[in-house]
């Protein structure tokens, strides 16, 4: 009885952990990694401390997209939030040519997952 | 013969001798450049006691041929001669001392960087609506020029820099009277990216939406071919890296009378600037004020402005001189009495009769009035 159980665990197992490809979520972590450290490169400087000196208060970004609408009140979608990135906003400088359309991407899956 | 020789020299001597009125000062040094169109040629020279100094600097020189001969790396003697009134200068007697470097010294690539109380340089940008305009637009008024480029990121520059001005703009708004008499410029030196609408939007967002500020605060770009005699003269540096522009902070206060007042880099608050706008407006400097400064500095500083213990009398302190009604020889605190006293003497202070004109003791007297 036993041993008919034990047959069908552990294929069962070897089965469930090969069906937890690595290759998509390492891509994945790797893409979100690179995202990391353009945040911390770009946009930490403004957007994670207080500044005084600024006319406006650069936006929190944590939990950006867990809402509904971005702190500008435009909905938050990946094509807003891009937007908004390459072409500045009010006082906040435009990454035109600055980020590659990759880095871009690699950003906003970052943004994803900032709370 | 000699006849004619000595009438020659007594005439001389006698035009020589009318024109002792003028002053002249020997200056010696070395031609850097020169400027066939202004007429002057910028010589590196030492001090010149009582008149300026060392230093690397253009003077005009009256003697066309002269000044086509000179060359950068020639040594030159001249005379400076100064006008009754002490606001111009130019050389007289050039003459060549040595050409042996002639040509090894390199001219310089552009205006070297002004000094304060020179003129602005003529350059044009081009504003957010798409105008024209020139440094030497805003006589009359207290401008104030800074240097941005919109994409920049870093928080403590560009955007510092305009976030600071956007606080300066809001205060001196609220007196008409200095809102008028004041301007604000910010000019990119990214013109590809920093066009017209680009600044209009740039500027609205630090306006916050208000576009009428743009009377008061213009955001321009300045072209590639202005933007190095305009940088080298406001001593702005910078440098292309990578999709990035390194350049150093600086901001320029330009006086009503279109000459550099006072720079400043990265020590400053917005109220500094404020206050240094408002006595740019109200002090009124005038060429002739900074004469007056000029000569209490070489004539009576040494005076009245240090102790000298080998003197009899200690010398009057003159700060707030009129601030009482009395002069500390106990006369009336006027204009004309202390004209009177310079001119005269009093006492152990020499009689300034012979080395100041007329013109020269009215600057002094009004340099004192300010002198608190």
């Amino acid at each position: 009885m036993i041993r008919m159980a034990l047959l069908v665990f552990y294929p069962f197992t070897v089965l469930t952990l090969l069906s937890c490809s690595p290759t998509t979520t390492d891509q994945t972590s790797a893409a979100t990694l690179r995202g990391e450290e353009l945040y911390s490169e770009h946009c930490a400087e403004c957007h994670e401390q207080p500044h005084p000196d600024l006319l406006k208060q650069p936006p929190n970004l944590h939990g950006t997209f867990g809402r509904k609408t971005l702190p500008s009140g435009a909905p938050a979608t990946d094509k807003q939030v891009r937007k908004t990135i390459i072409e500045g906003r009010g006082t906040m400088p435009a990454f035109d040519k600055r980020l590659s359309n990759e880095e871009l991407d690699e950003l906003v899956q970052y943004l994803h997952t900032l709370k | 013969m000699k006849f004619g020789l000595s009438l020659a020299l007594a005439l001389m001597l006698l035009v020589s001798l009318a024109c002792s009125h003028r002053k002249t000062y020997p200056l010696q040094g070395e031609v850097r450049g020169k400027d066939l169109t202004a007429n002057e040629v910028t010589v590196n020279h030492g001090d010149i006691p009582g008149f300026m100094p060392a230093m690397t600097m253009p003077y005009k020189v009256n003697n066309r041929a002269m000044l086509q001969e000179l060359q950068p790396g020639d040594k030159i003697a001249a005379e400076i001669v100064v006008s009754q009134d002490g606001n111009n200068y130019w050389l007289e007697d050039v003459r060549i001392t040595d050409e042996s470097r002639r040509g090894k010294v390199q001219e310089p690539t552009g205006p070297r960087m002004l000094m304060p109380g020179e003129r602005v340089l003529d350059v044009p940008v081009v504003n957010q609506d798409g105008r024209l305009i020139r440094l030497t637009d805003f006589q009359g008024k207290a401008l104030l020029i800074t240097f941005i480029y919109t994409r920049c990121p870093m928080p403590n520059f560009c955007p510092r820099l305009s976030s600071q001005f956007a606080r300066i703009h809001d205060e001196l708004k609220k007196s008409p009277g200095e809102y008028a008499k004041t301007h604000l410029l910010t000019i990119s030196f990214d013109p590809d990216y920093d066009t017209p609408a680009i600044l209009r939007k740039y500027g609205l967002a630090y306006l916050d939406g208000d576009e009428t500020g743009f009377s008061h605060w213009d955001f321009a770009s300045v072209n590639a071919k202005d933007l190095s005699p305009l940088a080298e003269s406001l001593g702005l540096q910078y440098e292309r890296q990578d999709n990035q522009i390194a350049h150093t902070m600086n901001i320029v206060l330009v006086a009503p009378d279109g000459t550099v007042r006072q720079y400043w880099s990265t020590e400053w608050t917005w109220t500094d600037l404020v206050k240094s706008m408002r006595h740019a407006i109200h002090d009124s400097v005038s060429s002739g004020e900074v004469h007056g400064h000029a000569l209490y500095s070489r004539l009576c500083a040494r005076c009245h402005d240090t102790s000298n213990p080998d003197l009899r009398k200690e010398p009057p302190n003159l700060h707030g001189l009129f601030r009482a009604n009395v002069l500390p020889s106990g006369a009336p605190a006027t204009d004309e009495q202390l004209r009177r006293t310079i001119i005269a003497g009093f006492k152990t202070m020499p009689a300034f009769e012979h080395t100041l004109s007329e013109a020269d003791v009215d600057a002094i007297v009004r340099y004192l009035h300010k002198l608190n």
